[in-house]
């Protein structure tokens, strides 16, 4: 299919979706609540199309896609939170999918008319113990990238420190984290004679972040009294809710539980037969809470960077790329659609030899 | 220190909280952040309502970005919480920040 026409084919659908979202809007807040509940949205895959304003190297406004997978389930066969359709307190765990993807985040991007191509990049992690550095909590790090257009494959693998906090941030609500790593990288260029080297590569990554303007996306007492009702359809005593739960460690779904799974296993090891009706109540209400709290703003910003210690860097030893994002929740009851806003500036770490300086605004869709 | 299981429940709970602050400096977001902290100072204490508000809370609250946690950053996670309760478990997948708090626990102390 011609890209221009994929682009439209997406763009299409991203604007079918966000209307069912909105005359879903119709139904009542509980309802729609406790549906997000069973089963939640998995995010397994993600379409996100928006516009891109480039200023460097061109300057240019253009659209673009990118499609991700995440997760163990990369054949599309859903995951266990997927598959939950409904009150399936004793469904058994999905199949394995083939290829493990597990500790894996996979990226395709199209329309990166300013870069010149298609972009691929991977990154895995492993627990590593060091004798004698274990206080230091050291992780492996693994990492594969490239630039499909360019013919530029790069191969990487490392240590990194645990995450450290940004001290002038401590015990105020931020989500922040930097992450310093010494990584050996081979380069290679998979069209050209030379280029190709061994490179020594200290790494950083940081992020700071807050959601803002909370609020509750349904009465918490009515989403409350819904999800009691349907968990005493299915489990009106302890000895029924014992029952289930068996069934589910003998069917393997507790490996991989819904959260419906892990509502009824949480209230088995907290409830005693006297006291179920009470504790089932308590527990609704808990969760209720919970799912119906709603941020209507996160504005974050991270910095990925790197410097070339050793080796040719083919230019500066240090690069980087910064952004800053702000994602909207424009609707009042739904969290898997959101307008999001965003400020690149740098390098990317799979496209080194090209400098982004470009804001882009998207609709953010997830499966 | 009770060894019944709720009380271990409640325990591992509270391990898990602390793993996520641990990897994300943050403690669920402003509605949250006063809950969670006070169910780790006293899990066995806490009332059933706030096991289960802490346990409902999903990873993205904790991780802010929508795309996080990414590969990498599950993998931290997953290391942190079964250092916490002293396993040394596979991680099974198919999780994400969608997930919540009592899912993942239990994924970790049922993980082989």
């Amino acid at each position: 299919m011609p890209r221009r026409q994929f682009h439209l084919l997406l763009i299409l659908l991203a604007t079918t979706t966000i209307s069912l979202a909105y005359a879903q809007e119709e139904a009542s807040m509980e309802q729609l609540a406790a549906d997000a509940y069973f089963p939640a949205p998995v995010s397994s895959f993600e379409i996100n199309a928006g516009f891109r304003w480039t200023r460097e190297p061109m300057t240019d406004t253009q659209s673009y896609t990118r499609i991700a997978y995440k997760g163990a389930m990369v054949r599309e066969e859903g995951t266990p939170f997927k598959f939950a359709k409904g009150l399936d307190l004793a469904a058994p765990v999905l199949p394995k999918a083939a290829g493990d993807r597990n500790k894996w985040f996979v990226r395709y991007e199209d329309g990166h008319g300013a870069l010149g191509g298609s972009l691929f990049e991977a990154e895995g992690l492993e627990p590593i113990n060091l004798r004698g550095l274990e206080r230091f909590d050291l992780r492996g790090v693994g990492y594969v990238g490239g630039d499909t257009e360019r013919r530029i494959t790069q191969f990487a693998v490392g240590l990194e420190s645990k995450p450290l906090r940004l001290p002038f941030l401590r015990d105020r609500g931020y989500s922040n984290w930097l992450v310093i790593g010494v990584n050996g990288q081979r380069r290679e260029m998979t069209d050209q004679q030379s280029g190709d080297d061994n490179l020594g590569v200290v790494t950083l990554r940081t992020f700071l972040g807050k959601g803002v303007g909370w609020r509750k996306s349904a009465s918490v007492a009515q989403t409350a009294a819904k999800l009691e009702t349907l968990l005493l359809e299915q489990a009106p005593t302890l000895e029924k809710a014992q029952t289930l739960v068996e069934e589910m460690k003998a069917s393997g779904a507790s490996a991989r539980p819904t959260k419906l799974q892990a509502l009824l296993i949480d209230m088995v090891s907290e409830s005693t037969e006297a006291s179920w009706t009470g504790d089932l109540k308590a527990m609704a209400q808990g969760t209720a809470d919970a799912i119906t709290d709603q941020v209507t703003l996160a504005l974050y910003a991270e910095i990925s960077g790197w410097s070339t210690v050793l080796g040719d860097a083919r230019g500066s030893r240090t690069k980087g790329l910064a952004s800053l994002s702000a994602d909207y929740w424009l609707l009042p009851s739904r969290d898997d659609v959101f307008l999001r806003l965003r400020y690149e500036y740098g390098y990317e770490r799979a496209l080194p030899d090209t400098k982004l300086n470009q804001f882009t605004a998207s609709i953010s869709m997830r499966f | 220190m009770g060894n019944d299981i709720r009380s271990i429940r409640r325990r591992n709970r509270a391990e898990l909280l602390k793993a996520l602050h641990d990897e994300t400096g943050g403690w669920g977001g402003d509605a949250a952040e006063a809950r969670v902290k006070n169910y780790c100072k006293d899990p066995e204490g806490a009332a059933t309502m706030e096991f289960a508000y802490v346990g409902a809370l999903t990873l993205r609250r904790f991780y802010i970005d929508p795309d996080k946690p990414n590969g990498v950053e599950q993998a931290g996670l997953w290391k942190n919480i079964q250092q916490r309760l002293s396993k040394d478990g596979a991680n099974p997948g198919g999780w994400d920040g969608g997930t919540n708090v009592s899912q993942l626990q239990i994924m970790a102390e049922e993980a082989a």
